[in-house]
């Protein structure tokens, strides 16, 4: 049976090259478009390293406080970044999950070079030793710095491949050399693969321990909850959200009290948030909307398909109408109403997804060479270059995507004239009478 | 002639159907996105008032105790920047150096304040930047009278203030400029008393916003409030505008690190510029994208419908030419039916269209998202690219259908 | 044995304006093993008459018993499976369908029972031989003459095994050599296999080598 469907499926193209290059062409170009929408959509949500466990994060990149001296919340309010203080009490304290770190929330620019060289300016972001547990770089050589070593404030350095080249122009062997930033000497102990800048938490050039060769450690505001820092919590199991949060806001309780004597007090604005929520995040003085967004995103897609889908059914009606002898006859045979609609869908499934497998390749040949024309993260003062490579898009959930919208484009593009097709009268479909 | 036209688009009125369905959701998507791209475009082309073209940000840092250069004895830093400023004005290359608080072009920290004269009040967000009278050679500020960057710096210190002339919206007839040489109330100030020294032509926030939305008031930084935490900012004359900021970086070791005070990077504003709009920017491609996507929808599913109906008809049209009626004839036959298809559907999608610049879902733009200048424009523009698509889209099979042989075709009837 | 039988048909088709009677107040009984024509000026009705034999048309008023079911109780699956299983169809265009090559088209009537695949092919290249057309079963209907077409839409109304066959003017569109060929084709299946043929024609001498000939009048039956 199936065979046959191929066959005749087949056959339809070859019978009407035009029009079965149109219809693929139409096909393929919803499919190219939306699939890159897709991709633009929720590369700010698929895991890829160094943040393969975006499904088990929870960021608290920012905190929002209020005073009783501004007046309401609503009105005026303090974001930002927080202190080491700040995520020490509520953040690092947790049990629940499986780690917690800190670092600052954008990478800053240095000066880098080794002496005598020229200086090269780099993007430099200070961590705690867990920040390595939490996100995944690959290291080619070496091995990040530990806690002890952060604790103790050493100048230690891990750097990128291309960071390793600039600098001491090669990546092979330059463990345990020195290069000076911001005019400190720090030892190189690591070289990682070059990160991405759409791994927002995990972009950077050069990541040093805290507080060690700038005084970011120090800078405190607003009675010190205010600093320069970001946390980012890693979940054993997304299940744990709920409990994370609840033992958190147990935290969040401890601190305000605390706070109580310098009149600030926390706004929780639902922190921590979830990969897709802070993907969200406009401002740290907003809470991020995801209903809104997914709403956006699903107009989106719905003009995405429509539009083609009625130039495809307008295609499919005619190429039926062509062909209402064969429906006939498949009727007069034995055919039901329900194998006919079948065999209809079904033939125009598998143009469908020839179309759609050229429409998904496209889509990630572009995504992949015109990376930086459709993949932008929100901050990006560095200028620096989108990368993407396939294995950031080869993912189950953008083929899931891919096989969806083919399969909701079949249905809108051929449903109703199949539907037609089906339940017309044998005797006129015979008598080869239009629909 | 016409009659005949019109009862054949009846009588094939099922494929006609989903033509008119498709035409009408496309003229509304189409109209939005026009309408989206003539604001974007409009609010870009505005005067922008300021000029940053060959301009620079100098961003500074501080050594710690981890470094070899570290001066213990040098415990603030901070109050190098004068001589910094100094230096960096004898660098031939250099036109101009100015330093401001939450001030440059395209910035993403802002401070507001308000603004007072006589009872009238300036409304709404009043960007409050505090400058050297360096950063309005830097950036070109001008006056609305057409005073230049030279002369406004010249005038610019201790209590005058400069105001962009839009400043009061339309509460003072002509703008700020009116009022030059006045007293007014500036900020929280209650102290010191403040003169309005001149008028600036507006001053944009960014290339995406309105300029109207965003009134300032520049105030002179006084001297003791200078400090290595704010924006430094040079202007480097044009012919010396080659590689600028890594060969000031590299000199920077020799002649500009001062104590424990160090130039840690060099941006350019071209640079900043991209970063600041970028997002817009990507937004507006997307939709540039999106309308791409959408016309040749247009394109291909005219080409597909007309295509069959060209094959179906070739009978007719056999009969058309052999009764003396020439190519042209049957391409414009062909293409009216197009064309009143379109004319049809353009009709519900302007009540949708109209509808939905009032359900305040477009673009805002001078306060209003419906304008009939502006939606007569996105409208008529919509239509013609949509019929453009569609002159092309009937061409392909219409010059298919020119070629039937009356002879031939007649016989295979 | 009656094979198939009518009692008082009717059918009227309805437009807006217009409301034709096609058929009135026919009756008509089929022996099993029956080879029998049908005849009468265009529009008389013989073609609806076989198409509500056939199960393709349904009539407005009127009982259709075939093989000893009343069609009346039937859904659409069940008509389906009645259609696949107890009748075969030859019409006079032949409607074979274009983009499949011969033996797929005989093996239509098969994809709607449960039978593997290889045993379709078999009993396709059986009707194949029969029809004489084994030589040709790779070949498009394209390549084929109209003869040929025919002898496959024989082929196509017997593979899967059918009591009766119903053919529509089935020489209609053929040469007289030709047509003479599909007409001992469908008197072979009649005498060999038993089994009931109704036939419409406009051919006299082809009604003539029938059992019985019916005729049709302004979509009454006469005598």
């Amino acid at each position: 049976m199936i065979k046959q469907y191929f066959i005749q499926a087949i056959g339809q193209l070859k019978q009407h090259p035009l029009i079965s290059s149109i219809n693929i062409m139409g096909t393929s170009l919803a499919i190219f478009l939306i699939m890159l929408v897709v991709m633009i959509n929720n590369i700010g949500i698929l895991s890829f390293s160094p943040e393969s466990n975006r499904d088990r994060f929870l960021h608290g990149s920012c905190i929002s406080i209020g005073n009783k001296d501004w007046g309401d919340d609503s009105m005026s309010s303090s974001n930002g970044p927080m202190s080491l203080k700040s995520i020490n009490e509520i953040y690092k304290s947790l049990k629940t999950p499986e780690c917690v770190t800190a670092y600052t929330i954008f990478p800053s620019t240095v000066v880098a070079s080794i002496p005598g060289q020229n200086l090269v300016n780099l993007e430099m972001r200070e961590t705690d030793a867990e920040y390595f547990k939490v996100f995944d770089y690959t290291f080619l050589d070496g091995k990040p710095y530990n806690k002890e070593e952060v604790e103790s404030h050493i100048p230690l350095a891990v750097i990128t491949e291309s960071t390793a080249r600039s600098i001491f122009g090669t990546s092979k062997g330059v463990i345990g050399k020195n290069m000076l930033i911001n005019y400190s000497s720090c030892k190189v102990v690591g070289v990682v693969k070059n990160v991405s800048i759409l791994a927002e938490k995990g972009f950077s050039e050069i990541w040093v321990p805290i507080g060690t060769i700038s005084p970011t450690a120090t800078y405190h505001d607003n009675s010190g909850i205010m600093g320069a820092f970001s946390a980012t919590i890693l979940a054993k199991d997304r299940d744990d959200f709920d409990d994370i949060r609840k033992e958190y806001n147990k935290r969040l309780d401890g601190y305000n009290k605390s706070l109580e004597p310098t009149g600030f007090h926390i706004i929780p604005r639902s922190r921590p948030y979830d990969q897709e929520t802070e993907n969200q995040v406009i401002g740290a003085n907003l809470e991020p909307d995801v209903n809104k967004a997914r709403k956006i995103e699903i107009t989106i897609y719905v003009i995405l398909l429509i539009v083609p889908a009625i130039n495809l059914a307008s295609m499919t009606h005619s190429r039926l109408r062509q062909r209402m002898i064969e429906v006939g006859v498949r009727r007069a045979f034995g055919s039901t109403h329900m194998q006919l609609l079948n065999q209809i869908i079904i033939e125009n499934m598998i143009i469908t997804l020839i179309a759609g497998i050229i429409g998904l390749i496209l889509s990630l040949i572009f995504a992949n060479t015109m990376a930086s024309e459709f993949f932008q993260v929100k901050w990006n003062p560095s200028l620096t270059e989108t990368q993407i490579d396939f294995s950031m898009l080869f993912q189950p959930k953008i083929f899931i995507y891919a096989i969806l919208f083919c399969f909701v484009l079949n249905i809108l593009s051929c449903g109703i004239p199949a539907w037609r097709a089906s339940r017309s009268n044998i005797v006129n479909s015979l008598g080869g009478k239009i629909m | 002639m016409n009659k005949k036209l019109f009862k054949q688009i009846k009588n094939e009125w099922k494929p006609n159907l989903w033509l008119f369905i498709e035409l009408f959701l496309v003229s509304v998507v189409m109209w939005y996105i026009v309408d989206y791209m003539y604001v974007k475009m409009t609010v870009y082309n505005e005067p922008k008032g300021f000029d940053i073209s060959n301009c620079y940000l100098v961003e500074l840092g501080q050594l710690t105790d981890k470094s070899d250069l570290y001066n213990p004895k040098d415990t603030n830093p901070s109050i190098h920047i004068n001589e910094l400023c100094d230096r960096l004005e004898h660098n031939p290359a250099i036109e101009a150096v100015g330093l401001g608080n939450n001030s440059y072009p395209y910035n993403g920290s802002n401070s507001s304040t308000f603004f007072k004269y006589d009872t009238i009040y300036a409304e709404g967000w009043i960007l409050n930047r505090v400058i050297t009278p360096g950063f309005i050679k830097v950036f070109r500020y001008t006056g609305i009278n057409g005073e230049t960057p030279e002369q406004l710096a010249s005038k610019f210190e201790g209590n005058n203030l400069l105001v962009t002339n839009n400043i009061f919206k339309d509460k003072i007839k002509g703008g700020a400029k009116n009022i030059v040489g006045k007293k007014v109330i500036y900020g929280g100030d209650t102290v010191n008393t403040h003169y309005l020294a001149g008028a600036l032509v507006p001053i944009k926030y960014s290339d995406f916003i309105e300029v109207s939305l965003t009134p300032s008031i520049l105030k002179a930084l006084a001297p003791k409030d200078r400090w290595m935490g704010l924006e430094l900012c040079v202007r480097v004359r044009p012919e010396y505008d080659k590689d600028f900021a890594n060969t000031l970086l590299k000199e920077s070791q020799k002649r500009y690190n001062i104590g424990n005070m160090y130039i840690s990077n060099v941006k350019s504003f071209d640079d900043i510029r991209a970063n600041h709009i970028s997002k817009d920017w990507n937004h507006f491609k997307l939709f540039i994208w999106g309308m791409g996507f959408l016309l040749l929808n247009i394109f291909l599913g005219l080409l597909g419908t007309f295509w069959f109906r060209t094959q179906q008809r070739r009978g007719e049209i056999a009969l058309m030419k052999s009764f003396g009626g020439t190519n042209k004839s049957v391409y414009m036959r062909l293409l009216s039916e197009g064309i009143i298809i379109l004319l049809l559907a353009t009709i519900p999608a302007i009540i949708v269209d109209y509808n939905l610049a009032h359900a305040d879902i477009t673009e805002n733009y001078n306060g209003e998202t419906f304008e009939i200048v502006r939606f007569s424009f996105s409208l008529i523009s919509s239509c013609i690219l949509i019929a453009l698509m569609m002159i092309i889209g009937i061409s392909i099979p219409a010059r298919k259908a020119m070629k039937i042989d009356p002879a031939v075709a007649l016989h295979e009837e | 044995m009656e094979i198939i039988s009518l009692k008082g048909i009717n059918k009227v088709y309805r437009t807006n304006e217009i409301e034709t009677l096609a058929l009135e107040n026919v009756n008509l009984e089929v022996e099993k093993g029956e080879f029998i024509s049908i005849m009468g000026p265009s529009g008389c009705g013989k073609s609806t008459m076989l198409n509500i034999m056939g199960l393709l048309d349904t009539p407005t008023s009127g009982t259709i018993e075939i093989c000893g079911n009343n069609i009346k109780d039937f859904n659409d699956r069940e008509m389906a499976k009645f259609r696949n299983k107890t009748l075969g169809f030859v019409f006079q265009s032949f409607h074979l369908i274009n983009s499949l090559n011969v033996i797929d088209n005989v093996e239509v009537p098969l994809l709607y029972r449960k039978i593997s695949s290889s045993e379709r092919t078999k009993l396709a290249k059986e009707v194949l031989d029969r029809v004489g057309l084994s030589h040709r079963t790779r070949h498009m209907p394209s390549q084929l003459s109209g003869g040929q077409c025919q002898r496959v839409a024989v082929a196509r109304a017997i593979v899967g095994n059918p009591e009766i066959i119903l053919a529509d003017e089935p020489t209609g569109n053929l040469d007289s050599k030709m047509g003479a060929e599909v007409m001992e084709l469908l008197h072979k299946l009649n005498k060999e296999d038993g089994r009931t043929i109704v036939m419409v024609t406009h051919n006299e001498s082809q009604a003539k080598q029938t059992d019985r000939t019916i005729r049709f009048f302004d979509g009454r039956r006469v005598e």
